[in-house]
């Protein structure tokens, strides 16, 4: 496999996956250690009243969306400007192409190649500006110099209309049944659909980890109880100490627009 | 055998590779004016820069994830963002220090207006990042910068008497002549001049270039607990040869020509060469470091392909950054600011920005789904915890002690 | 003050690698970079103090003194720079001279005044 997949403990199926610690924000690779990109979001579909992890966002379309206010504003607006399609949809990559996900995201040889030619800007610099000073090799390597800018014909690779983002979903506040305050969403765990060994697959919402604060959920200390360095270990368990893990079937619904989740009403 | 030289090779070019123009300048200003009251900071600085570039080569070599990688995946896309921008604007502002300093030492050599060698440099630089191997560049700057050792042999020549020279370092206090304010502000510059954030991007990526694996841990440790002191120690001769010739004399330092004084007193015309070959190899490489660490940062966050390992073609946006950092530091040179001016304007700020870089590598050296068996020991977490304290301190009290002594007047 | 250590620093640096250029420990390149830096230093320190106002009419007669020692100064690293572009160590070793008696006042002021 790869490096970071011998050495690491890379994670196993049917292991419950941290989406956010995990997933997101991780780097993209391909079989050969090619850099295509970052996972800047994750859609999530509804099937049959579970929430269903099916595919990475990449690029700038997504990546805007995740910036506060002014800059997440121009960075979709600059974007939209310069795809040279008329309604242009964040690129969703399904994770059935994942191959395997350490500490960074590994994707099957498709997916390498579609990714490597959806680089809008990597093309266009290559082409305009690093292709034209002398001396620039690699033209000859099969994702380097001017790639088929893959048109983007396949509907399934855009990002519908509805879907849900898995950035959303995190930091969305979360209500009891009788409308207390439960916190908000810290972190979301999944496991696959189906076990596969060649690949990950969609992955299926089981739990959200939910608490007063957000800051550092993300860090991975509540993962693993070991972690060092202890003084930092103990302080972030400290803070989330009131953190609560709901099992997806206790969420009774989202409000995606609202942003908030509401329990279901636990005590039978 | 081979792999004895191998090993002494990388010890060899972290120490000449270890000063650049702020090494320089800093430590030969405090020496100038602190005598070796200042020492100690130098010390905590070499022992927690040797802490975090194990971490973060470590890192590199297992998982092969480069630590701005890291910054965004921890920290997330708002957060990582801010340390991306605060770490970029201080390397790029270390890069035009540095290209300014390699113009000052052509000046001192030629005597051709160092502005006049500054859009040469600029090229020069660029034409290097362009074409030349990595291992190539890391080796011939590494090794050329062992010239600087003429400083330790000078200190050794000139040092009349060992004494007061080693009671004023082993007992730190704020000399009579200057007031401890000002002293607190070179602490915290000459912190930064020692961890500057981009040799730790620079040292991690550059084990993904070098396509580091676990094996090579044993190497990249000599190289850093082996390399990085001893460069250290040269640091902290540049600071005793300015306290002994210069110190005694009035003489304040405030430009790159003084920096050289001490060693033309004590061998003359062949310690000149020395002094300025060392000069350009320290400053030109550390320009060719930062110039990479600026791609190097940008393209990790976005998740772009980066290196000089994989042709140009491949990587248009990291050469494109790169070359923009090239062009932009020199025209910011090219408005005749003072380049010591800069030099000193970038360690402290690289002070300011550590906190943001080294929280995440500490995190992740923890990481057992990255390093498995290698994540960090007691030791190491101990050290990595303390450090982030004094890394947190040294921040915070950066900037006001700036604007207290008007950056140390 | 702050003029006077500034300027100080620079006379001596100037001195230093003035004699350095005439005991042939120097190369002429780096002399002259180093003291045309000087130069400039001093110069500018001279018109830093000149321009700043003086708080009591008392120190008038510290300004006086101040501004002559400083003004002796700049015309020693002056000759010195001059003789040095021309690569003569004859006046350059006689302005070294000027230099040091110039940087000795200096010195002497600042003592005085601290």
């Amino acid at each position: 496999m790869s490096r970071d997949t011998e050495s690491g403990r890379p994670i196993e199926p049917g292991m419950p996956l941290s989406l956010g610690l995990r997933l997101l924000d991780h780097q993209i690779l391909g079989q050969e250690q090619e850099m295509v990109g970052n996972v800047d979001d994750v859609a999530l579909e509804e099937q049959d009243g579970r929430l269903v992890a099916v595919g990475l966002l990449r690029g700038p379309g997504a990546w805007a969306q995740r910036q506060p206010g002014a800059l997440g504003r121009w960075g979709r607006a600059i974007w939209r400007r310069l795809d040279p399609r008329e309604d242009p949809r964040p690129l969703v990559l399904p994770l059935d192409h994942v191959v395997a996900i350490g500490s960074a995201v590994h994707v099957d040889p498709w997916a390498d190649a579609f990714l490597a030619g959806s680089q809008g800007l990597e093309l266009w610099l290559r082409h305009h500006v690093v292709g034209r000073i002398p001396g620039a090799l690699g033209g000859d390597h099969p994702f380097g110099g001017e790639l088929a800018s893959r048109p983007r014909q396949d509907a399934d690779l855009d990002l519908p209309a509805d879907a849900h983002l898995l950035s959303s979903l995190l930091g969305a506040r979360v209500l009891r049944a009788d409308g207390s305050d439960a916190g908000r969403v810290v972190e979301v765990r999944a496991v696959p659909v189906t076990r596969m060994s060649t690949r990950v697959g969609p992955l299926v919402v089981t739990s959200l980890l939910h608490g007063p604060h957000r800051l550092g959920g993300e860090l991975g200390y509540r993962e693993d109880p070991q972690m060092g360095p202890r003084l930092i270990g103990s302080a972030l368990r400290w803070w989330h100490r009131h953190a609560v893990e709901s099992s997806w079937d206790d969420v009774r619904s989202v409000d995606w627009a609202a942003r908030q989740v509401r329990l279901r009403d636990v005590r039978r | 055998m081979k792999r004895f030289f191998a090993v002494a090779l990388g010890i060899l070019t972290a120490i000449g590779g270890f000063v650049d123009i702020g090494d320089l300048v800093t430590n030969a200003a405090v020496g100038s004016r602190f005598g070796l009251s200042l020492a100690w900071v130098v010390v905590i600085g070499v022992l927690g820069i040797c802490v975090f570039a194990e971490m973060s080569g470590r890192v590199a070599a297992v998982s092969g994830r480069a630590t701005f990688d890291l910054i965004r995946e921890r920290l997330g896309p708002r957060v990582g963002l801010a340390a991306l921008v605060g770490s970029m604007a201080v390397t790029f502002l270390t890069l035009t220090a540095e290209i300014g300093g390699v113009a000052l030492a052509l000046e001192l050599a030629t005597s051709l207006n160092y502005l006049l060698w500054v859009p040469v440099v600029g090229v020069l630089v660029w034409v290097v990042l362009w074409r030349v191997r990595f291992a190539v560049l890391e080796n011939a700057f590494g090794l050329a910068g062992l010239a600087l050792i003429v400083f330790a042999v000078a200190v050794w020549k000139l040092a009349p008497d060992w004494g007061p020279l080693v009671t004023e370092a082993t007992h730190p206090a704020v000399p009579a002549t200057e007031d401890a304010t000002t002293y607190w502000f070179y602490a915290v510059a000459l912190f930064g001049a020692a961890m500057t954030p981009y040799e730790v991007f620079f040292f991690s990526s550059g084990g993904v270039e070098e396509k580091w694996g676990a094996g090579s841990l044993r190497t990249m440790r000599a190289n850093v607990f082996i390399g990085f002191p001893l460069g250290g120690l040269l640091s902290l001769a540049i600071a005793a040869a300015a306290a002994i010739v210069l110190r005694p004399q009035g003489i304040e330092v405030a430009s790159l020509g003084q920096v050289a004084l001490p060693v033309l007193v004590a061998f003359g015309k062949v310690g000149l060469v020395l002094v300025l070959i060392g000069f350009f190899a320290a400053t030109f490489g550390a320009a060719c470091e930062t110039g990479l660490s600026v791609g190097y940062s940008v393209a990790q966050y976005f998740g772009w392909q980066w290196g000089k390992f994989v042709e140009p073609l491949r990587a248009a946006r990291f050469h494109t950054v790169v070359l923009l950092s090239c062009v932009a530091g020199v025209g910011i040179l090219l408005t005749t600011v003072d380049p010591i001016l800069v030099t000193e304007y970038s360690v402290v700020f690289s002070a300011l920005a550590l906190p943001l870089t080294y929280l995440p590598i500490l995190v992740v050296a923890n990481d057992r789904t990255y390093l498995g068996e290698h994540v960090n020991g007691r030791v190491a977490n101990l050290l990595g915890t303390a450090y982030l304290a004094v890394v947190v301190v040294a921040s915070v009290a950066a900037i006001p002690l700036m604007v207290l002594t008007g950056a140390g007047q | 003050m702050r003029a006077l250590e500034g300027s100080l620093s620079e006379a001596r640096t100037a001195e230093l690698a003035g004699r350095l250029w005439v005991a042939g420990r120097s190369t002429h390149s780096l002399a002259v970079v180093v003291v045309r830096e000087s130069d400039a230093g001093v110069g500018a320190d001279t018109t830093w103090f000149e321009e700043q106002q003086p708080p009591r009419r008392l120190d008038d007669v510290v300004r006086g003194r101040t501004t002559d020692a400083l003004d002796a100064a700049a015309s020693a690293v002056q000759s010195v720079r001059i003789a040095l572009d021309r690569s003569d160590a004859r006046a350059t070793r006689a302005a070294l001279d000027e230099l040091r008696s110039a940087s000795s006042g200096l010195e002497a002021l600042a003592e005085e005044l601290s």
